[in-house]
């Protein structure tokens, strides 16, 4: 439990040093690396379904836009 | 049940293409993305069978996205799909003694029906939307609700997403059919209740390099055990039914980061750390390395690393002693580690595949062509092997 707790302190350390982290301001013409398909934050359509067969076959599951809840799934 | 989802979703598009009035302003493409997914896997675990016997099963799962811009700040996202499976441990539920010779019955083929809907109005800085969502299969009924919430800077380099989901789950408790004799109820209630909360932070940290922190909460309540998976205790022949608490809270973590390196290679990572009150833990890291090999064509190589810690109320067949609370042999929630790998390709020729006219004057683009294949293996002797393959069709206005 109170390795739990610790890890969680060090995420929220984690998130305070993120938030508060001066980004350069990027104009919009200087975002063309930024704005490529491949640069997105988030998984690929195709993904999906991958997401969702990990939130059954494994336990842990979540932070990714994955399922969270649902349906059965449990074959 | 096909057709009727079929008929939805296509007088939803019909609908959409002839109601805007493209008089006043120009509205962008209604995106639709045909996906067709291939699953099998195969393992030597099964929860059905308390722990042992076969994984078998196969799944295939055409689905549609389709995104409507409604004009300038109101966009409706669509999705459903249809997921038909035959599964050998769902076969088991029918066969107490894990005979070879079992004759299949009806569980061992099934559908699962899914829609969802999103409706999103943006302005300048700020993003409101509202989800809905069911699904329906055999034993299980779910229906969903949510908001979703994003805030981003004046220079669009920060943003904040909040969502909010609810789902209900109505189940069927199916027993085994050993249990099934009209007079015993061994679980105190067939609905399940799940909160999903999630917040996302992003951020453009240089020209080339962009990351994103998610931390999510998640709820469960009410029916948590699965009520056809068996559990054998120590030295037992006959199975009992798996027993697990009727609360869950999960604590995933997500951190993503993306890297431009140059004008061939890019960098996708993705590291998460996930705990729940049952006990269970796990590390998840993700590489991806998309490829430019030329301006219409890129490829896919990645790799995802996974380790968890059991829950707390996990053992495997006939370890169990029977004085525990709360029993399971579902190695899904056992301690693992497991391997992805596999490939992807992209093909998105300038001017599209191809292009016809969808009425009198409008056109549609076949944009671009989409293939992944991938390999899951996992150290309890579980491996899955699954192909995806995506069209993305462009309708003018």
């Amino acid at each position: 439990m109170v390795k739990v707790e610790s890890k969680h302190s060090l995420i929220l350390l984690f998130l305070i040093c993120f938030l508060g982290q001066s980004c350069v301001s990027i104009k919009e013409y200087q975002k063309m690396y930024l704005n490529d398909k491949d640069m997105v934050l988030a998984d690929g359509k195709l993904e999906a379904f991958e997401a969702n067969f990990q939130s059954y076959r494994e336990g842990a599951s979540g932070a990714n836009g994955g399922k969270g809840g649902g349906g059965c799934g449990c074959n | 049940m096909q057709l009727r989802f079929s008929i939805i979703i296509s007088l939803i598009l019909i609908g959409s293409l002839s109601a805007q009035d493209t008089s006043k302003i120009s509205l962008e493409d209604i995106e639709v993305n045909f996906l067709m997914n291939y699953y099998q896997q195969d393992g030597i675990h099964s929860p059905v069978t308390g722990g042992r016997g076969t994984e078998e099963l196969e799944n295939f799962a055409p689905s549609i996205t389709v995104n409507i811009p409604i004009d300038s700040s109101r966009t409706l996202n669509l999705d459903g799909g249809v997921d038909f499976y035959s599964s050998a441990s769902s076969d088991n539920i029918d066969n107490p003694y894990n005979d070879p010779g079992h004759i299949s019955g009806a569980s061992a083929r099934d559908e699962r029906t899914y829609v969802n809907a999103k409706y999103t109005i943006k302005n300048a800085q700020w993003e409101y939307g509202f989800l809905l969502g069911s699904s329906f299969e055999w034993d299980v009924f779910s229906y969903s609700g949510g908001i979703s919430l994003g805030l981003n800077s004046e220079d669009n380099n920060r943003g904040v997403q909040f969502t909010a989901k609810y789902f209900y789950d109505d189940w069927k408790l199916i027993y085994p059919i050993e249990f099934r004799n009209g007079q015993n109820e061994f679980l105190d209630t067939d609905i399940r209740h799940s909160i999903n909360s999630s917040i996302v932070f992003n951020a453009n940290i240089s020209r080339k390099l962009s990351a994103s922190i998610a931390a999510d909460y998640i709820v469960q309540s009410g029916l948590l055990s699965t009520p056809f998976h068996r559990v054998y205790f120590q030295g037992a022949t006959d199975a009992t039914i798996e027993m697990l608490p009727d609360n869950r809270q999960k604590y995933p973590f997500g951190l993503r980061v993306n890297y431009h390196i140059n004008e061939t290679f890019i960098l996708r990572t993705f590291f998460r750390y996930y705990a729940d009150s049952w006990g269970l833990t796990g590390n998840t890291a993700e590489i991806t390395v998309p490829i430019k090999i030329s301006q219409t064509f890129r490829i896919y190589p990645f790799y995802r690393y996974h380790d968890q810690g059991a829950a707390d109320y996990f053992a495997p067949f006939q370890v169990h002693t029977g004085i525990e609370e709360f029993y399971t042999s579902d190695f899904d929630l056992s301690t693992f580690e497991s391997h992805k790998y596999g490939l992807g390709i992209s093909y998105a020729p300038l001017y599209g595949l191809g292009r016809f006219k969808y009425s009198k004057d409008k056109v549609a683009l076949i944009k671009s062509l989409d293939l992944r294949v991938t390999q899951y293996d996992r150290s309890d002797g579980l491996t899955a092997t699954m192909g995806t393959l995506g069209f993305q069709i462009n309708f003018k206005r």
